[in-house]
């Protein structure tokens, strides 16, 4: 589809500078792809404008206040992407932002065309970032502990190699056929191998094994 | 005659969008946009500009960068709001403090326009 056929993104904008929010609204109004429904400076302010619950992209400012405002915001309004403005200075608080659920953030020195696409990019639930933010992130992600499998949980015997190998692939979700071929072996053993990892992690479905693998109980 | 305004803003994304706007005014033509204070001051009688908008904090290289303008350029109107964006004043010869809850860009817009017919 090309951009000019695509509806317009539906936006919201949250910002306690009342400068920059009417500068920004002004301004995103005048993008082709781009619609603002709502803009304030606290959530309540937010929520009184009449189209706000069609928000699809809600842009908040990250000012004092900012954090509890976002985490009202993504209560009320679950269907929006948020899209947060950071200050260049405090990537850190972006990283927090994007663990609990923000689509974009985009720094105060990035462009208007980066903020312009990362918000229409959010409306297709696709993220668009800056190169230091991306930097920012695998920071972030480095200095996790090594993603958990559930191979060496009390009780629970230990999955071979094979076996774990097989698992990573199960909790990709990858279909046995799929699994068969990228490993280059028979599927009829591809199914033992998986029924081998049920029975292990005494769960009954593949899907509890996917679950299971993201280190949710089932 | 149009004001020629000159943008100094730390926020570059504010900046940009701000340019943008005001540009689009008839009666308004944005002759520069600086990022720190040195250059401020240079920009300032590089471009005649009328008007002066700005967001920078004291810095140790330059401090009193208001008091820099009004003492070199009095007949400037010096728009400053605060770095952290939680008030803004607008200056001549003496300086009234205002919440930036109060100031919106039509606000900026009319200080922009009673420079320029005071000029």
């Amino acid at each position: 589809m090309t951009p000019a056929a695509r509806p317009k993104v539906l936006l919201s904008v949250l910002c306690g500078c009342r400068l920059m929010r009417e500068a920004l609204v002004r301004r995103l109004a005048r993008e082709a792809g781009i619609s603002v429904v709502a803009s304030g400076a606290t959530l309540h302010d937010l929520l009184a404008a009449p189209g706000v619950r069609n928000t699809q992209v809600l842009v908040i400012n990250d000012d004092a206040h900012a954090w509890p405002m976002f985490v009202d915001a993504t209560a009320i309004l679950p269907s929006a992407e948020v899209v947060m403005l950071v200050d260049d200075h405090d990537l850190a608080s972006a990283v927090r932002y994007i663990e609990a659920g923000a689509r974009a953030c985009v720094e105060h020195s990035a462009s208007l065309a980066l903020l312009v696409q990362a918000i229409e990019a959010a409306a297709q639930g696709r993220s668009v970032a800056s190169g230091a933010m991306v930097a920012c992130v695998i920071r972030r992600l480095h200095r996790l502990p090594p993603r958990k499998t559930p191979v060496r949980r009390d009780g629970v015997p230990a999955l071979t190699d094979r076996e774990a190998e097989v698992l990573r692939l199960v909790a990709e979700g990858l279909s046995n056929k799929q699994i068969a071929r990228w490993l280059r072996i028979k599927i009829s053993t591809v199914k033992t191998f998986v029924h081998q990892i049920l029975k292990k992690l005494h769960v009954r479905r593949r899907r509890d094994v996917l679950l299971r693998s993201r280190g949710i109980e089932v | 005659m149009r004001a020629r305004v000159l943008l100094a803003l730390d926020s570059p994304l504010l900046r940009e969008t701000l340019a943008d706007l005001l540009a689009r005014e008839g009666d308004i033509e944005v002759v520069g946009q600086v990022d720190d204070p040195v250059d401020l001051l240079l920009a300032v009688e590089e471009t005649e500009a009328d008007v002066v908008l700005h967001t920078f904090r004291d810095s140790p290289e330059l401090p009193g960068i208001c008091s820099h303008l009004f003492a070199e350029f009095p007949h400037v109107l010096v728009i400053g709001l605060s770095p952290d964006a939680s008030w803004a004043f607008a200056c001549r010869q003496t300086v009234t403090v205002k919440p930036l809850a109060s100031v919106g860009i039509d606000d900026v817009l009319a200080e922009i326009r009673s420079a320029c017919v005071a000029s």
